[in-house]
């Protein structure tokens, strides 16, 4: 789906990314994982056209990012951002309305099939029944969810998500993460991510990509890839690992 | 899509009532002032026969209300746009120094060429972009700091007023002048002059206002959804800084007014800008006319220039505005 070829970035003189290459599978989920400064979010930037990389190319399905226009890239490839910000009393409704934009204009009137993708985006993400409601009203989820129901009216194959749950409840992350878990098995939607908490990537990703320093430590599905070595290597601090039931537990407490 | 509509619906319908007020302010001040006169008399003058004191309001106090209209709502306006694209409700062409260079291009090319006068604005134009480009320039570090563009705005600003003020002395010369904003002097050929540059700006914002709302979400999220957002700000800045040049060659610099007008806009009719945009545009003539006419007759036969009643007023009330409403406007 999505392919990094070498890719080079830096902040002034602070290098960030070092001769990167990776790909990322198609219909599923991956989650970028590792220490603070390691470069995930950094990645994510150039992977949406908000960076231009110093050298090295991203192909999404085969075209090079710099030979696509934004609106190309907005109607295959949709992101949530982590910090998200919309006036008050605009409706949510209005909002995901905006997810329509690849296809018209700011200027231009929205057809019968945006509205339709619209009310589909909305009801997906179980936010039908706040559609009227002004964003200020909404709880950190429902603002989320709603961000979320945007992206999806963008009706992209591909979803990158900057750190979804970080200003979230648990409560919150975890209806989150399952909600995006479903988009994943039953849209075949391919979600790339950034998260903080590795046990959550642990627990909802079909790959980790563990990215230190810059460059790519280890990528493959978490229980393979992930030990307590991997743990060390990527955030620095030894932590015991459990695993039950096939399953990868980090003790992070 | 009901609420919407209801929405809609009540922001045009508060602009009819706003445009109502206007007629009925227009007609009080074409009236009122040192010369008195009747409706009849007025009616009479203009229309059926000659009559000096008729003409008199004609030629001076006809272009000074249509003036006002003019220039409030091109200020209004241009406030407006800059507190989208820059993010920050404190924007204000006045406080950010875009009215300053304005106003200095337009000092230096009235004293060397005087004969340039129906091209002032335009020379206003490029004064407000180049203050505009550097104050833009000087506070871009990875991205905009809505504090950083106020504290480089007024640093800016500071300068230009300084250097308008050298220039006033040195040129020893009356007209128009860095210090002095009023909406006294003025005739049928500023009115021209105003309203070809401001015809512009207004239709511009009204077609450019879905873009003002996208402006109201991070800048990241707006380029996912595939808009160039450094070219739409750009846009936007340039119809925000043409408004602005307009009124500042024709009638100096006038505070608060682009401050205080988008504010009270927002408190009435929300945050939408299709319909913030038109509103905006009357609530700023209507009260710029108004300050105006009151500036007129409250110390009659003495005048207090629109600027003055615009500070002592506006001051107090966007204070009141301030601590009413913080979250409203951003604030935290």
């Amino acid at each position: 789906m999505v392919c990094v070829e070498n890719l080079t970035f830096a902040y002034d003189a602070q290098p960030v990314l070092r001769n990167v290459s990776l790909t990322l599978q198609k219909g599923a989920i991956t989650t970028l994982i590792g220490a603070n400064g390691c470069g995930k979010t950094t990645l994510l930037k150039l992977m949406t056209k908000n960076l231009k990389p110093d050298s090295g190319r991203i192909r999404l399905e085969g075209t090079d990012l710099r030979s696509m226009s934004l609106k190309d890239l907005a109607r295959r490839a949709a992101i949530v951002h982590q910090k998200n910000t919309a006036p008050d009393d605009l409706t949510v409704r209005r909002l995901v309305s905006y997810g329509r934009l690849p296809y018209t204009s700011p200027l231009r009137s929205q057809t019968g099939k945006d509205r339709e993708k619209i009310e589909w985006a909305l009801s997906v993400t179980d936010m039908s029944e706040l559609g009227e409601k002004p964003m200020g009203t909404l709880s950190g989820g429902q603002r989320q969810r709603a961000f979320l129901s945007m992206a999806l009216a963008q009706d992209t194959k591909l979803l990158y998500l900057d750190e979804p749950t970080t200003f979230l409840d648990v409560r919150y992350q975890i209806e989150l993460l399952r909600l995006i878990r479903r988009l994943n098995r039953e849209l075949g939607l391919t979600v790339v991510m950034v998260l903080h908490d590795i046990n959550q990537a642990l627990c909802h990703s079909d790959e980790v990509i563990g990215l230190k320093d810059g460059t790519v430590y280890c990528q493959g599905a978490p229980e393979k890839v992930i030990d307590a070595d991997a743990v060390r290597e990527l955030y620095g601090i030894d932590l015991e690992i459990r695993r039950e039931n096939n399953r990868l537990w980090v003790m992070t407490v | 899509m009901k609420t919407t509509h209801k929405e809609l619906t009540r922001g045009v319908m508060s602009c009819f009532v706003l445009a109502a007020l206007i007629c009925l302010l227009t007609f009080a001040a074409m009236k009122l002032g040192s010369i008195s006169v009747t409706y009849g008399e007025l009616f009479r003058g203009l229309f059926v026969e000659y009559d000096i004191r008729v003409a008199t309001i004609y030629d001076l106090r006809f272009p000074r209300i249509i003036v006002a209209l003019l220039g409030g709502a091109a200020l209004s306006c241009s406030g407006l746009l800059f507190q989208a694209v820059l993010k920050n409700p404190l924007a204000d062409p006045g406080i950010i120094g875009i009215s300053g260079g304005a106003s200095l291009v337009t000092g230096i090319v009235s004293a060397l060429f005087p004969t340039l006068y129906f091209s002032l604005p335009l020379f206003a134009f490029f004064g407000g972009v180049g203050a505009f480009a550097i104050i833009y320039s000087l506070s871009w570090k990875g991205g905009l700091d809505p504090v950083r563009i106020i504290l480089v705005g007024i640093a800016v600003g500071a300068v230009f007023t300084g250097l308008g003020e050298v220039l006033d002395a040195v040129s020893n010369r009356t007209g128009v002048s860095m210090s002095v904003s009023g909406l006294t002097q003025l005739v049928w050929g500023d009115v021209s002059v105003l309203a070809v540059y401001t015809a512009v700006g207004l239709v511009l914002s009204l077609v450019l206002a879905p873009v003002c709302n996208l402006m109201a979400l991070e800048d990241e999220t707006v380029r996912g959804l595939g808009l160039n957002i450094d070219l739409l700000r750009l846009i936007v800045s340039l119809a925000a800084v043409l408004l602005v040049s307009g009124v500042t060659a024709v009638v100096g610099v006038v505070g608060f007014l682009a401050l205080i007008v988008p504010h009270m806009a927002r408190r009435v009719v929300g945050s939408e800008h299709r319909i913030l945009v038109p509103f905006c545009i009357l609530l700023g003539g209507f009260i710029l006319l108004l300050a105006d006419t009151v500036g007129r007759l409250i110390a009659a036969p003495y005048e207090i220039s629109a600027a003055v009643v615009m500070s002592v007023v506006g001051g107090p009330f966007f204070i009141i505005l301030l601590r009413k409403g913080g979250k409203h406007l951003g604030l935290r």
